[in-house]
């Protein structure tokens, strides 16, 4: 089943003269259009984790917030769980976590939940019960009567993450969920997020780092300036075949080095140690053989495969990428 | 990560205090409801109110009952829906700002700043204490909705909470109204907390008085001297204490609408006729706040005050240029009269229409100098209507929108 459908979903931002949106209603005065999305056609499989990549200002976000309506779309049609957008009983089966999230300052952690419990029409025993555990489970439990206004930006972030999932969703539908978390932190939401595919549910992400996507998603579509660059599982994207080998040897004298580097592409000498990069497998099996003869040490081997971060310079990379944006990813 | 267990104790004990307050809230709000039932359909159930001797307390049975109807189906209403969970929330979010205490805290000096003024002015003083009370509840009550209002409405978009709010299984339009009833609800509480502290300083002040506290002080001696008793310090102190109790006993008698005299009785009209008009603003500040910014909004809302304050004038002029008109181009209907005048005539009549008239329902003046008074239904039907009229459109401009 297609949990998340879109059907040339397009969305232009025009800002009018007050600054604000007005959705239909046109109040046109001193425009200025974005083409944010672009015919975006895409579907999600139930039970997978499908990663939204591309960077900054691709139509992530926009795309997410279509999906959630809290943007219409200008063209196109979208379908969560076979329905229309706008269906409660949908939503009912949905959690979402919008980038950088803010929540009610005012309220506890404990209360923060207990109110957005209160919107699923969640009864009061079955509430607390399930704050207990997502409290638990996002590693918040010691905050939960601390306000939120007190809450660090990680913190905040693992909350949100308990709010998507109060009503056991379906479909969680995650905006950087790993943004302003320390390493720790990530590989936190990575198990989560691997646990709730286990446990048959669905997982939209949108990211732009890469790394993380790569290591969970089932599948990808990169975006770029507003279009779908190209979708598919991670091993279509990528080209199967290894592309370089990372050969780390140490105990060699300079002599020996230069004599294994004349065969491989790169070499990086330091503290007694060379990392040595080679294109084809006969040769870097030459200098293994070469770096023991001369009583020297593997200290590493590893066959290098494209990665998606590669994949994504690649395809968006070049000149066609804005500079003043080239760091982000 | 210490400590894996949430602190269940507190957890509960925060409950109790959600508990204690939403009894509070619910009081506030079934007085409102007493009041205008028993200002309002005394005809209907028949008990006279009016002439009530100062000090009985008299229950009006049908008023009473129905109060108590509508109270449940309020609290039905707050604790079982979804618009009640907004709304409870909304209050809350107001309850802890702190412009909310700033503001009551100037009407609270202000109020109590008539002590010392009523010192001043010998004649009238009561009419003059009674007047600068009923302004400040007006113009405070005018405050929260206005200021409070918009930026709660206003934080929910910019600091997108929203955001979250709308992927929850609830209506737009739900959202909308439950902010709009946590202010409403908000503006109330505040309302009331300042009318319990008028009665308050009223009923203090009509009972101190120097000579009463001498005469407790001083003894009289055989030979007529008067001489200060041992324990003076104690005695004014107690006998401050004590009417300041019996004050407050009777401020909340008065609120509640069980122990009115005259002058009360019109300062609770006059009261429940600014709680109309606040009714209608929070629904404009709402109306504004769902498509503009906040300094616009508040501007707008400011402004549509004012015009709906002197909207009666907006009709007379409509009635003066139908009237000059007439007799000028000397003509006998409406149809004979110049098309421009027609228009100029059409559009006062139309903006008298569209612009809240606020005018009717703001019986200061009367309740100052008419002894007894009292609601009628029509400001309380006029408020409803519009209100609504307000909301649906905040609603059908609110639901298409997008948010930043
Ligand atoms: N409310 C808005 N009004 C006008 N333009 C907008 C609005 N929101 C987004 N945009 C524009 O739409 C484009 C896409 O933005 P979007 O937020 O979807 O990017 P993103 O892929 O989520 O980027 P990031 O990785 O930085 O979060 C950007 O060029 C942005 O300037
Ligand atoms: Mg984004």
């Amino acid at each position: 089943m297609k949990v998340v459908e879109t059907i040339g979903l397009s969305k232009t931002y025009v800002q009018d003269f007050l600054g604000v949106e007005y959705g239909r209603i046109k109040v046109r005065f001193r425009n200025r259009k974005v083409e944010a999305l672009k015919d975006l056609t895409l579907s999600v499989e139930e039970g997978e984790i499908f990663g939204l990549l591309g960077p900054n200002g691709a139509g992530k976000t926009t795309a997410i917030k279509i999906l959630m309506e809290i943007h219409y779309a200008t063209r196109g049609k979208a379908y969560l769980m076979g329905r229309p957008l706008g269906d409660l009983r949908v939503k009912r089966r949905i959690g979402f976590l919008p980038e950088n999230p803010y929540f009610y300052d005012y309220l506890k952690g404990w209360e923060f939940l207990d109110f957005y419990g209160q919107l699923y029409g969640m009864p009061r025993g079955a509430r607390r019960a399930r704050i207990e555990e997502l409290l638990h489970l996002v590693g918040l439990s010691h905050a939960a009567n601390l306000p939120l206004k007190g809450y660090s930006k990680g913190m905040n972030q693992r909350i949100g993450l308990a709010q998507c999932l109060l009503n056991d969703p379906q479909l969680v539908i995650l905006d950087e969920p790993q943004s302003g978390l320390d390493p720790l932190g990530r590989k936190e939401v990575r198990d989560i997020i691997l646990r709730l595919r286990e446990e048959g549910r669905t997982v939209l992400f949108s990211s732009h780092i890469l790394s993380d996507a790569e290591m969970i998603c089932d599948r990808v579509a990169i975006l770029y300036k507003g279009e779908l660059v190209d979708v598919g599982s991670m091993n279509e994207l990528l080209s199967a075949k290894t592309e370089q080998y990372e050969l780390v040897v140490s105990g060699l004298a300079e002599a020996e080095i230069e004599k294994l580097g004349s065969g491989a592409r790169r070499v990086l000498v330091s503290e007694g140690q060379a990392l040595l990069i080679y294109g084809d497998e006969g040769s870097v099996q030459e200098a293994v053989r070469r770096t023991i003869q001369a009583g020297g040490k593997i200290e590493s081997m590893t066959p290098r495969k494209e990665s998606l971060e590669d994949y994504f310079i690649r395809q968006v990379g070049g000149g066609a990428r804005p500079r003043s944006k080239g760091g982000a990813a | 990560m210490s400590g894996q267990t949430i602190d269940s104790a507190s957890v509960s004990g925060s409950g109790g205090r959600r508990i204690v307050g939403l009894a509070v809230l619910l009081i506030v709000v079934f007085l409102l409801f007493r009041t205008v039932l028993t200002g309002d359909f005394k005809q209907l159930f028949g008990s006279a109110q009016t002439g009530l001797s100062r000090q009985t307390i008299r229950f009006n049975t049908g008023a009473d009952l129905l109060s108590l109807l509508l109270l449940a189906a309020t609290a039905a209403g707050l604790v079982f829906t979804r618009i009640g969970s907004i709304a409870l929330n909304t209050f809350r979010e107001a309850v802890r700002n702190r412009v909310l205490y700033f503001i009551l805290f100037f009407a609270i000096i202000l109020m109590g700043a008539s002590v010392v003024t009523r010192q001043l002015v010998y004649r009238e003083e009561e009419r003059f204490i009674v007047h600068l009370g009923l302004s400040c509840i007006s113009f405070f009550g005018l405050m929260v909705a206005v200021f409070v209002g918009i930026s709660l409405v206003y934080n929910e978009l910019e600091r997108k909470t929203i955001y979250t709010i709308v992927s929850k299984p609830i209506h737009r339009y739900q959202f909308l109204l439950g902010k709009y009833f946590g202010l409403l609800l908000t503006v109330y509480v505040i309302v009331a907390v300042m009318t319990f502290f008028f009665f308050f300083v009223m009923n203090y002040q009509s009972r101190i008085t120097e000579e009463k506290i001498d005469e407790l002080i001083y003894k009289v001696e055989a030979d007529g001297l008067y001489t200060l008793q041992e324990n003076a310090g104690w005695i004014r102190t107690s006998y401050l204490l004590k009417s300041a109790g019996a004050s407050a006993l009777r401020a909340a008698q008065s609120l509640a609408g069980f122990a009115h005299g005259p002058v009360t009785q019109n300062i609770m009209i006059v009261v429940v006729m600014y709680c109309l008009e606040l009714m209608i603003v929070t629904a404009l500040a709402i109306l504004y706040s769902s498509f503009s910014t906040p300094t616009l909004s508040a501007v707008f809302t400011v402004l549509t005050f004012l015009a709906g304050r002197l909207n009666e004038d907006m009709m007379r002029l409509a009635e003066n240029l139908m009237k000059k008109s007439m007799e000028l181009q000397s003509a006998t209907s409406f149809a004979d009269l110049t098309l421009s005048a027609q228009i100029k005539i059409r559009l006062a009549e139309f903006v008298s229409l569209v612009v809240p008239n606020l005018d009717s329902l703001n019986v200061t003046s009367k309740a100052l100098y008419q002894d007894t008074m009292q609601v009628w239904r029509y400001p309380v039907l006029y408020s409803i209507c519009y209100t609504g009229c307000v909301l649906l459109i905040s609603i059908l401009i609110f639901r298409k929108r997008n948010f930043k």
